[in-house]
């Protein structure tokens, strides 16, 4: 082994020097992922941003087109049924056949443009609320929703909502007639939450497994697109996961 | 109640953009008011125009449509020029027929003071449902439907002709003296009234009867 040549302060100049370099280089692939991390987070938002405009005018269109069309050939056989013009049975089967279209189209203009969210948060929950309950009439709920709103940006409203589209359809295997399920909005200077509170009659039915990682996912997915954060607390058979986003 | 109101309506105003949507709406309307002048309009520079020199007894408009023709169907156009009618003409009785009707959460402080008749039918109702909204509309009734609401909206004044009305039994010249204003508006405070406490005309029933028992159902009288 050959000696070395160079003198102690030198050495130590070249450790320095090396340390130096090494946490040059840490906080470069540091502030380079927060770069990224940040734009992907943006190339994120524009994306929902833009789906949110394509869907809300594909809404429109069903809206005005086609929907516009049944309602025309609804009123014909009606008026062809009430003059007597037509064999009313068989009238009757192609109203039943067309109201049936009338409603699977009215059904997908409100998955594409959820009604009243262009001008109430609190109404398009309500409305989101009162048609799960519709289908799971058995489901103990309780609403508090604000009369006063004050509307924050629509992608960010939309999000808010298909967060709570997504976690009623994550924990639907858990929302037992037993349970009981509190939705609340609320809204303070500049910042807004929905709080989702589930308890059930024993700590053991509240969402457990296949439900937890999706729940974890969703709540990722709503820091991103909804510039948020959300939390879940646990006390007893109660949970209670708390979503806020900044507000205007 | 439709024959009645139909011998003292002379004219009906129909606006829609759709013209198979408009001419359903005229039909039906005839079988049910076979007396009446019915005009029609497919923008709502038109309508606004044909009320100015018509006057009709009734409007019954569709939300998105041009502002003039060739100029592209929009909810904003139909709810400003709503807006704008309900203004000018605050006694004016209208159906809004629309598949829009979520809209008009926008002029719930409109709606609240208009006086005449207001009713929202989606136009996917079938017929016999939309023309029990027109002949609402034309007695003077309030619909909105519920879903437009979080909670039990009453106004500080509509309590007061409530608790007046069945706390002290007064009738409306009496409450109108009481709170100072016309007796007409406190015909037009139970039609509000009615519609917050979703009571509305039903054949055989006592609408005031209706409103005292909801009311107490309620909790918001003794």
């Amino acid at each position: 082994m050959l000696p070395s040549i160079l003198s102690p302060s030198t050495q130590r100049r070249n450790r320095s020097l090396t340390t130096h370099v090494a946490l040059a280089i840490f906080l470069f692939v540091l502030l380079w992922l927060l770069a990224s991390y940040i734009g992907m987070r943006r190339s994120l938002c524009w994306w929902y941003q833009r789906q949110t405009v394509q869907m809300s005018s594909e809404a429109e269109s069903i809206r005005e087109d086609l929907l516009q069309k049944l309602f025309a050939m609804r009123r014909s056989l009606e008026l062809a049924l009430m003059d007597k013009q037509a064999h009313p049975k068989e009238v009757q089967h192609w109203l039943t056949q067309l109201e049936t279209i009338q409603r699977s189209l009215e059904a997908v203009a409100h998955r594409l443009a959820p009604p009243y969210l262009d001008d109430s948060l609190p109404l398009a929950v309500q409305l989101v609320l009162k048609e799960w309950q519709a289908a799971h009439p058995t489901l103990q709920l309780e609403m508090a929703l604000p009369t006063d709103w004050v509307e924050e940006p629509l992608v960010q409203r939309r999000m808010v909502l298909a967060t709570l589209t997504a976690w009623l359809q994550i924990t639907a295997s858990h929302l037992r007639p037993d349970a009981r399920l509190c939705v609340r909005l609320s809204q303070k200077a500049h910042s807004s939450e929905m709080l989702i509170q589930l308890t059930t009659l024993n700590r053991s039915d509240l969402p457990s497994g296949a439900a937890i990682p999706k729940l974890i996912k969703l709540q990722q997915a709503f820091q991103v697109l909804a510039n948020g954060s959300c939390y879940c607390q646990k006390r007893g058979a109660t949970a209670t996961w708390f979503y806020r986003w900044r507000s205007p | 109640m439709s024959q009645a109101v139909s011998k003292a309506m002379t004219k009906f105003l129909v606006v829609d953009d759709h013209e198979s949507v408009l001419n359903g709406t005229v039909e039906g309307l005839k079988r049910q008011y076979p007396t009446v002048e019915i005009h029609t309009a497919q923008t709502a520079q038109a309508a606004h125009d044909w009320i100015k020199k018509g006057q009709p007894d009734l409007l019954v408009m569709d939300l998105s449509m041009p502002n003039t023709p060739g100029e592209p169907a929009q909810p904003e156009v139909g709810i400003q020029r709503l807006k704008t009618l309900m203004q000018e003409y605050p006694t004016l009785n209208i159906v809004v027929q629309s598949a829009h009707v979520q809209s008009l959460v926008r002029l719930k402080p409109a709606i609240s003071d208009h006086e005449g008749g207001f009713t929202i039918a989606d136009k996917g109702l079938p017929i016999l449902e939309m023309l029990k909204l027109v002949d609402w509309a034309l007695n003077g009734v309030n619909y909105t439907p519920k879903e437009m609401r979080t909670r039990l909206e009453l106004k500080h004044e509509w309590m007061a002709v409530l608790k007046l009305a069945f706390h002290e039994g007064l009738q409306d010249k009496a409450i109108a003296k009481r709170i100072h204003v016309r007796e007409r508006t406190v015909r037009h405070y139970w039609t509000k009234i009615q519609d917050a406490l979703e009571v509305y005309p039903e054949e055989g029933k006592n609408i005031r009867i209706q409103t005292e028992l909801r009311a107490r159902q309620l909790g918001l009288i003794d």
